[in-house]
């Protein structure tokens, strides 16, 4: 019996017969095949296990042959290298490809020798001034640039922003007039009360996280920033922001100025830098200038505008939707939701977006601020939300300036970017040629509204607008004498919208609120109060509503 | 100044190999070598330089009164007042900040100081106490001339980052080396490979290991850790692996090249670690003058495995925890030794060396997964990020599994990190062995080696200058230990 279920077991069922005997046939007929596979696995085996047999003579010989040429070539190699590398006269003192001036040969002192930091500086001193330098970062950059698939890049590592309510819950105490409307929207959002809390927490760490990383671009930046000394009748150029002090308010933070750049993505010829979304901070912004305007209550009309970056404008909804950065309509309606209704607000993204659909050139490519023409956009909104008309563009007398590759450049050193510059073209008023102003250093000089910028590097030609980032300026139109004058507090973005104003207005004054408190102990109101200023203009770029730091310098200003 | 510094390349280099080269006679050129090793060390901090001649110093005569001593007592008297008095400096150096601070933090500790490792202290350490030791134990005389133990522990191919060498291996040549083309030919080979992966190769793993994770000291990178993608902390982990092993290998390419190219013969410190079948097996290739001297001078002479199992354990214990905080003053290195305790301990005793007997594809993939898992322990000094970044990993902390930016990253930088796993695994040189064979047999197959031969050393040094040109990021990663 059980032989004979044995026996069963063995038989396969009937219909797999032909099968079988098919797969068995076909076993024999590439059997060949699979010997010579294995013949040939067992050649190899055995030819890389056997002993290598003698090397013929002439095997040697040449062995001999390459080995001395190997060392004799590449100590002659070493040799005219060290030699080339240690002929001063070869060392190169200024990078056009990077637009800066090298390090020069550092100073001796005896700290800094006892400690080690002097040979670190000659260290970076030989590297940084290495001959032909520029070939072989030419060649480096172009080398990199085949280092994968895709022509785009990102510098910087990505910090996502907070999610961006659709409401904001943050209703000014001011608000008084229109108690029904908040009420509403409360109540209409009050499921959405919680997802906004909970985010808060995560927020205040984004925060910190945005500083830290700026701090760090903000130290890189400020190593290849070139230090020119201040000249005789020319402002001093831009100065790295993170020698400001500590936040004067309450956390003495590490953050940087808005001008540092956090992230950087690179799509062919134009960068363009993340926005993330920090709600504390944006509500820290909305309540500064809620208090700012209960301030100037009764004495000037207060207006804010609210500046998109590139990313937002020159990059299509599609394409944006897939990165990591926060959509920037949302956020600046939030902002505008979150100010009291004293404060004017002026509408800019949609017209922006509706100008960059026509092809016009509103934002630098190599630079994170917009043009001259995207300010004049700007300019023309403000008018109309001040209910006065704005000047055509062909009133202001263009200028142009070609040859700027901006920060943008400086931060990714990316040669996509360097082979095309952006051209600046700038619109002087006819109302006024000087700008006066003060310096970080408090002293006061006067220069062209609109310069001419040979004297300026090609990464700092921005700087052409009104004398760069002023703590303070000041333009009188002599041919106007009706009293009108408006205050701009701003960052770098309002640099070439303020000429528009000037044929508008008697006197515009400019207020740089980063740095004014280090040359002046006034607050907002006080300037207002002492010049008679009838209008006070907030104009931010969207990256100065989301640091610590900037709202800490905002704060302090108006006091 | 490290290797990979244009200066060293270009200008202290080929100075050293000329005064070398046409000094007479074998006392001078130890003097030349002696001279530029005490510059090469100078050069990250002069004051540094009392504490290694001091050291060595005091091991010298302590050496000298070893073996001068009969007793065996005495000898144990004069080793144990050398080794404390090293010990008690690399803790007070490297350890003392970190003390106090925990202190501080648990009782608080009034005072936390502020001191500057000095670079190299737990090489050149390590390298005293091993010369001690063998001396004691009888394996090597004690070094009547002074300079010579100094040329011996501050010789600047392995004084600041390894390898660990042993006084054992090269007494020898110290004193009685020959100059062979063989040997010259060998080693401008291998410096110029190591200068190519840390160049190449390293320098920009990390630069995309901070682009997938967050920079690697910048406070708050929690919140960064918490808001990447899962697949973008995989291949942050993966550039880092990559990045530390060719960064330290490369380091130890170099200083083994530049030994041999006059005359001096150390011992291999890696043996393709990632190719390893299991967690023993890769620490028998990752790192061996630091696993064997914790062999011989610490698991040995506790007893080693010739214990009863709780001892056999607790020594194992005992030297991976050293393991761990030789690495650095902080939780995270202890964390990353006991890790690797653990795994060894579940190796040797649940499975059984069972992974080495795996298919081939599993058991890497096993020693890839844990140790790279091991590395974004080192990375993370700060246990919340540690903890971000595992929970991350398992896409825990709901970004979901990839970005924009993770994706456009990669594929920029695809053909890169395959080049980059090629470099970590024995490819490239079995390729060079079969061209080797091959020649023997064809001589258009000779003529193309000797082109490689010739050619590849000066081929790659200049691409290496183009790439440490223009580069901000440089340091070797072991300079901190």
């Amino acid at each position: 019996m059980n032989e004979n279920r044995k026996n069963k077991k063995k038989e396969p069922p009937k219909f797999l017969q032909p099968v079988i005997d098919q797969f068995f046939a076909f076993l024999d007929w590439i059997a060949p095949v699979v010997d010579w596979v294995g013949d040939q696995a067992e050649r190899y085996r055995a030819a890389s296990d056997a002993v290598p047999p003698p090397s013929p003579r002439w095997v040697k010989r040449r062995r001999i042959n390459s080995r001395n040429l190997t060392v004799t070539l590449f100590l002659l190699f070493l040799a005219v290298m060290s030699g080339f590398a240690l002929y001063l006269p070869n060392r190169p003192t200024h990078s056009e490809l990077e637009n800066r001036d090298l390090t020069p040969f550092p100073r001796a002192s005896f700290l800094r020798v006892l400690g080690g930091a002097y040979f670190d500086d000659i260290n970076t001193w030989f590297a940084d001034t290495f001959p032909a330098r520029e070939r072989f970062l030419g060649f480096q950059a172009w080398a990199e640039e085949h280092y994968g698939l895709r022509g785009q890049t990102i510098t910087g590592s990505v910090v996502k922003g907070d999610e961006i309510p659709d409401e904001n819950q943050v209703q000014p105490a001011s608000a008084s007039g229109n108690a029904s409307e908040a009420d509403a929207s409360a109540s209409s959002s009050a499921s959405s009360s919680a997802a906004a809390s909970s985010s808060a927490a995560s927020s205040a760490a984004a925060a910190s996280t945005g500083d830290a990383s700026a701090a760090s671009s903000a130290a890189q930046s400020s190593e290849s920033a070139p230090k020119e000394e201040p000249k005789e009748e020319k402002p001093a150029p831009e100065q790295p922001q993170e020698k400001l002090p500590k936040g004067e308010s309450d956390s003495g933070d590490d953050g940087a100025a808005a001008e540092t750049l956090d992230t950087v993505l690179i799509i062919k010829h134009s960068a363009y830098e993340y926005y993330n979304f920090v709600k504390e901070l944006a509500d820290g912004y909305c309540s500064n200038l809620n208090r700012a305007s209960e301030l100037l209550r009764g004495k000037a009309k207060v207006y804010s505008m609210v500046v998109p970056t590139s990313m937002d404008v020159c990059v299509s909804e599609k394409v944006r939707k897939k990165f990591d950065t926060s959509d920037q309509a949302k956020a600046i309606s939030y902002l505008y939701d979150g100010m009291s209704e004293d404060i004017i607000k002026v509408p800019l993204i949609d017209s922006l977006r509706e100008h960059q659909a026509l092809d016009e050139y509103l934002y630098f490519r190599t630079d994170h601020h917009w043009t001259a023409l995207g300010a004049y956009i700007g300019y023309q909104n403000f008018m109309t939300a001040a209910g006065k008309q704005a000047l055509p563009l062909s009133h202001f007398k263009e200028s142009v300036h070609e040859g700027f590759v901006g920060s943008f450049y400086r931060e990714t050193k990316s040669s996509a970017l360097a082979s095309k510059p952006d051209t600046i073209y700038a619109y002087a008023p006819t109302g006024a040629k000087k700008v006066r102003f003060t310096q970080t250093n408090g002293k006061e000089l006067e220069t062209k509204i609109i310069r001419n910028g040979d004297e300026l590097s090609a990464s700092y030609k921005y700087l052409l607008f009104v004398g760069g980032d002023q703590p303070f300026a000041c333009i009188e139109n002599k041919k106007l004498t009706d009293g009108s004058s408006i205050l701009v507090v701003k960052d770098s973005f309002g640099n070439c919208f303020c000429p528009y104003l000037v044929d508008s207005y008697q006197k515009v004054y400019m207020i740089d609120y980063r740095t004014f408190r280090k040359v002046d102990e006034r607050t907002l109101a006080q300037v207002v109060e002492d010049y008679g200023i009838g209008e006070v203009l907030f104009l931010n770029n969207i990256s100065g509503t989301r640091e610590q730091k900037l709202n800490n310098q905002m704060n302090s200003f108006i006091g | 100044m490290v290797f990979s510094s244009l200066l060293f390349l270009y200008a202290f280099f080929p100075l050293n190999m000329l005064f070398y080269r046409f000094v007479p006679g074998l006392r001078a050129k130890n003097w030349v070598m002696l001279i530029f090793s005490l510059v090469f060390y100078a050069w990250g901090g002069p004051a540094y330089v009392l504490l290694l001649v001091g050291m060595t110093y005091v091991d010298y005569l302590c050496a000298l009164w070893i073996d001068a001593s009969r007793r065996k007592n005495e000898r144990r008297r004069w080793l144990w007042r050398g080794c404390a008095t090293n010990l008690g400096l690399l803790c007070v150096f490297k350890y003392l900040t970190f003390l106090c601070q925990n202190l501080h933090m648990w009782v608080g500790f009034p005072w936390v100081p502020r001191i500057a490792l000095p670079i190299g202290i737990s090489f050149y350490t390590f390298q005293l106490i091993s010369y001690m030791v063998d001396v004691y134990r009888g394996q090597v005389p004690a070094q009547r001339e002074f300079k010579v133990l100094l040329l011996y522990i501050s010789l600047f191919h392995q004084c600041i980052a390894g390898p660990i060498v042993r006084y054992e291996t090269i007494e020898q040549e110290l004193t009685g080396r020959k100059f062979r083309r063989s040997d010259m030919a060998g080693g401008i080979r291998r410096f110029t490979i190591g200068l190519a992966k840390k160049a190449l190769f390293a320098n920009h793993c990390g630069a995309l290991a901070d682009a997938f994770l967050t920079q690697a000291d910048a406070a708050g990178q929690l919140s960064v850790m918490l808001s990447r993608p899962a697949l973008s902390i995989w291949l942050g982990a993966a550039c880092y692996t990559l990045q530390i092993y060719l960064d330290f290998s490369a380091y130890s390419d170099m200083a083994i090249g530049m030994g041999q190219m006059i005359g001096f013969h150390y011992d291999e410190n890696f043996n393709y670690p990632y190719c390893a079948v299991s967690i023993r097996d890769f620490w028998r290739r990752w790192h061996m003058s630091l696993s064997s001297f914790f062999r011989d001078y610490v698991y040995i002479p506790l007893g080693g495995s010739r214990c009863a199992l709780p001892r056999v354990i607790w020594n194992t214990l005992v030297v991976w925890a050293l393991t761990g905080l030789w690495h650095g003053a902080s939780w995270n290195f202890v964390l990353w030794g006991l890790y690797y305790f653990v795994i060894l301990m579940l190796e040797r005793y649940v499975l059984r060396g069972a992974p080495e007997r795996w298919p081939r594809w599993a058991n890497r993939l096993y020693v890839l997964l844990l140790v790279g898992f091991g590395w974004l322990m080192f990375r993370c000094e700060d246990l919340n990020v540690l903890q971000a970044a595992a929970r991350g990993l398992l896409g825990l902390n709901g970004n979901g599994f990839s970005s924009y930016e993770t994706k456009t990253l990669l594929w920029s930088n695809l053909f890169f990190l395959i080049a980059a796993c090629v470099a970590c695994t024995p490819w490239l040189m079995d390729q060079g062995a079969k061209l080797e064979r091959w020649a023997e047999r064809k001589k258009g197959a000779m003529r193309l080696q000797q082109v490689i031969q010739v050619a590849s050393p000066m081929v790659l040094m200049l691409l290496s200058t183009a790439a440490l040109v223009g580069d901000s990021y440089n340091p070797f990663l072991y300079f901190r230990f």
